[in-house]
């Protein structure tokens, strides 16, 4: 956080509004609304996908059609029209480049606007992105140093090509298209997203990274995430996603998947800043998106997210401790304003002996909105000695919005030892007299307090992150004071 | 008559209570809504399958009073057994009644709220309904005793307290018996007036394969204190749902429950708090203690309106698994809509803790005994609030 000072965060805040609310001039190659088998039968042929895959989309576009969607969730909205979405909209070009130098300038500049220039994070910061644009990948750097060491980070659909025997093994392994409502969906009609491999032993050497963006209008993202950490390897991941400010609400539904064999280690992290709508709730990103993994013994799979945008989220980031001694970690904070709704959390589901979760969860709530906390930790008979320890947040800022935790904790097991703790306060009328008495105005005091109290989370993210998620949570909260 | 709870649903109207035509309607609807019955998928029935209550044919009992008064005692009796309730003399101040007696309006202030409270109000057989008038402080503690017996009896009952403005009082209620395959469902409602404290103990305590369904909602004015305590053993199915409603400033309310499954009992306790006024406080402590097959459920709620400021609410749950068969599932749930608000909630789940088990082992102490000296020191904080002496020591009769 060290370049990052005041006067920026000024300047931030005075052009708050939600800054990545460009519409690329890009020209897209969209499917007509409406969802059918044919138009699965178009996505796959379009992919030139196996026919393997093809059956695997109509099987769960077939369960979707049986599925209901779904009410519990502590949110209200207008649910989306899924006849009137299209499931398909690509850059007409996106195929053809060989190398960096032919990608569309248009793209370039777009990807230059959100600040992730794929030549510049080559150069500066040695992260390898894969760049996914209304959920078809664009483009993917550091390719050739990656593939020295074994090490697959391609596009979905590259990998359906190039590797088609791993996609085959591990995909729907640990979310099933039966899942939910959401994920059969994704299922049925997933365009792209990105697909990742370590080898056996391995440490990948730098931190891989995807953006997503929705460009097009009238059309839903859906992409499928799958990486799979070979025995003892190590990867950090990182996600990030915009979308363009429109009046209506677009859908994305994405479904991730984590593989954690035996001794691996996965750290996962999110920093969701999908359109939120406008200050009355006008249109948004509608974020219903099922993440999970899966961890052979003595692996670990991290989950950190900083949720700030979307008008409706819908996600909980999960971990089947299915190996004796794996671990699993969560660690997020979610910030909602205006008319805002989130409902979010995770599952720790302890099957092997010995086996650990971590949940710090972490709410805000501001202007209208309303915050939940959902977790699961469920504790089965075979599992020995579980441990878990779980602390959910919340912080209310004015006092129309709400917070809410709902925990489920569920034990089969004597042994195990399950804490949970939750708090809702306000910022204290102390701590914001300490700061002004030292001359630090009110925002500024806020701020301060906020990041003080998210920490524990924020340190979980790489650094490049981090600072991207302070200034997103100074500038969601711009205006909720008072 | 005999039947299902369907059946008497359909067949019984109109109760013997009168109650107002549109809580019946809001009743018959909720049935129907449901489908007779909820599922595992209906979030408040997620841990607690009602098939085989579904299943049970029962023969209802009616409730009339006994024309002879119990002999005086310490306390104020109010004994229901077979199909009569009597009582003892009142106090000065103090009005028993049939419930039945009362006119709709006496249950006009009334809200109907899921599955229990539906069936209830469609078959009710009666009840006693007591009024303490404004002022008042009772010098007996008032005691309901419910002895119930026999197979295949459904046991449908309805009682009232109203406890007027500045009015102080102390509620014994007791279910005993055994029973088998039969039926309870047993609803009070406490209408609690400005200023007013009432302390209530309930054990409930009956053996056989009985299914205990008991439901307490509290009304609570301006200033009014209220404790409840509730405490479940070795019952084979209960559901306990309190539902707490703090309508204007300054009320505290306290709800402690202690639950012992063993064999394989299954005991839920729902807890829902409604902080509807500012300036609050509610304090919750609940502990159970799971050994064989037992399951045990604990849910709560609190729920703070966006117009009530400065709330200080608590909850807190504590379970002990003693074998590897038993299972607890427990939801602490909070729902905020306002913001000066101090809300916190906690649970833990384990098992006993194997250096003091050690500790007092080393010291001659054998495991069993042991054992039962660590889970009374665990139980110690809720068997403290309660008052009432039998209750207190059916208690320790039970931890020895």
């Amino acid at each position: 956080m060290a370049g990052y000072t005041e006067e920026q965060l000024a300047k931030d805040l005075e052009n708050s509004e939600y800054q990545y609310g460009f519409v690329s001039d890009i020209d897209s190659d969209v499917v007509p609304a409406g969802l059918n088998e044919s138009v699965i039968r178009l996505i796959s042929s379009k992919k030139n996908e196996p026919e393997w895959l093809l059956n695997f989309r109509l099987k769960a576009f077939e369960v979707w059609c049986s599925m209901e969607e779904p009410e519990w969730a502590h949110v209200t909205y207008d649910k989306p029209d899924f006849q009137s979405i299209s499931y398909y909209a690509a850059p007409k070009k996106a195929k053809k480049y060989e190398s960096w130098d032919e990608v569309d300038p248009e793209l370039k500049a777009t990807m230059a606007k959100l600040g992730i220039s794929l030549e510049e994070q080559q150069r500066l910061t040695g992260v390898a992105v894969d760049f996914v644009i209304d959920s078809v990948s664009v483009g993917t750097s550091f390719k050739a140093k990656l593939a020295e060491l074994g090490i697959i980070f391609c596009s979905f659909s590259e990998a359906v090509q190039e590797h088609p025997e791993l996609v085959r093994k591990y995909l729907g392994t640990v979310v099933p298209m039966t899942d939910n409502f959401y994920a059969a969906l994704n299922a049925a009609v997933f365009s792209d997203g990105s697909f990742c491999y370590i080898p056996k032993g391995v440490r990948c050497p730098m931190e891989l990274s995807t953006y997503f963006r929705i460009n097009a209008g009238g059309t839903g993202q859906f992409e499928r995430t799958l990486v799979i950490a070979d025995e003892s390897s190590y990867v950090s991941y990182l996600e990030g996603c915009t979308a363009p400010q429109r009046d209506e609400n677009q859908l994305h539904a994405a479904v991730v998947e984590l593989l954690a064999l035996d001794q691996a280690e996965i750290k996962y992290s999110t920093v969701q800043n999908w359109y939120p709508g406008d200050k009355d709730g006008k249109g948004g990103v509608f974020n219903f998106v099922t993440k999970r993994g899966l961890c052979e013994t003595k692996s670990k799979i991290s989950w950190t997210q900083v949720e700030t945008g979307s008008a409706v989220t819908w996600k909980y980031p999960s971990c089947i401790l299915k190996g004796d001694h794996s671990v699993g970690e969560f660690f997020s904070v979610a910030v909602t304003n205006n008319r805002q709704q989130a409902d979010t959390g995770t599952k720790m589901v302890h099957l092997g002996r010995h086996t650990k979760s971590t949940i710090i969860s972490k709410g805000i709530s501001a202007g209208y909105s309303q915050n939940s906390y959902r977790g699961l930790v469920q504790i089965q008979k075979q599992a020995e000695h579980a441990r878990n320890f779980s602390q959910c947040d919340s912080l209310l800022m004015g006092s129309v919005c709400g917070a809410h935790t709902f925990p489920y904790i569920e034990c089969k097991n004597p042994s195990a030892q399950i804490e949970h703790e939750a708090t809702t306060s306000k910022i204290g009328e102390d701590q914001l007299f300490y700061c002004q008495q030292r001359g630090i105005s009110e925002e500024k005091a806020i701020s301060l307090i906020v990041n003080g109290y998210c920490k524990e989370v924020l340190n979980q993210l790489p650094m490049e992150f981090a600072v991207e998620a302070q200034k997103l949570l100074s500038i969601s909260l711009e205006g909720s004071v008072g | 008559m005999t039947g299902s709870l369907i059946d008497f649903c359909k067949q019984l109207e109109p109760t013997s209570l009168k109650l107002p035509e549109p809580l019946l309607q809001s009743a018959k609807d909720g049935v129907e809504f449901q489908q007779h019955f909820p599922s595992t998928r209906d979030e408040a029935w997620k841990y607690t399958r009602l098939g085989r209550v579904a299943a049970l044919i029962l023969t209802p009992v009616k409730i009339n009073q006994s024309p002879e008064r119990l002999p005086t005692s310490d306390t104020i009796d109010i004994v229901f057994e077979k199909e009569t309730w009597q009582c003892n003399e009142p106090l000065d101040g103090l009005h028993l009644k049939f419930s039945g007696d009362l006119d709709a309006d006496a249950w006009n202030a009334c809200t109907l709220h899921g599955h229990v409270q539906h069936i209830n109000a469609l078959t009710a057989q009666g009840g006693v309904a007591i009024h303490v008038d404004a002022n008042t402080i009772l010098t007996k503690p008032i005691r309901i005793i419910h002895r119930l017996q026999g197979e295949n009896t459904a046991v449908i009952l309805h009682h009232q307290l109203v406890l007027g403005d500045q009015a102080s009082a102390q509620l014994e209620v007791i279910f005993e018996g055994t029973s088998e395959n039969s039926y309870a469902n047993v609803l009070f409602d406490f209408f609690i007036g400005a200023g007013a404290n009432l302390h209530t103990d309930m054990l409930q305590q009956i053996k056989g394969t009985h299914y205990g369904f008991h439901t307490q909602r509290i009304y609570q004015q301006k200033d009014s204190t209220v404790a409840l305590q509730t405490l479940t053993a070795n019952t084979h199915f209960t559901r306990n749902e309190i539902e707490v409603f703090s309508q204007e400033e300054g009320t505290h309310t306290q709800l402690y429950g202690a639950f012992i499954g063993r064999e394989n009992n299954h005991i839920d306790n729902h807890t829902y708090v409604h902080h509807m006024a500012p300036n609050c406080t509610s304090d919750e402590n609940y502990k159970g203690v799971l050994s064989d097959k037992a399951t045990g459920v604990f849910n709560g709620k609190v729920k703070v309106y966006q117009d009530a400021q400065k709330i200080n609410a608590y909850q807190s749950n504590k379970n002990i698994l003693l074998s590897d068969q038993a299972t607890i599932n427990a939801k602490p749930e909070l729902e905020i809509y306002a913001d000066d608000v101090k809300c916190s909630h906690g649970s833990t789940t384990g098992q006993l803790d194997q250096h003091a088990l050690f500790f007092l082992r080393a010291r001659g102490i054998s495991e069993a005994k042991a054992t039962d000296m660590l889970i009374k020191g665990f139980m110690a904080e809720i068997a403290g609030a309660v008052k009432s002496s039998h209750i207190q020591e059916a208690l320790h009769a039970l931890l020895d």
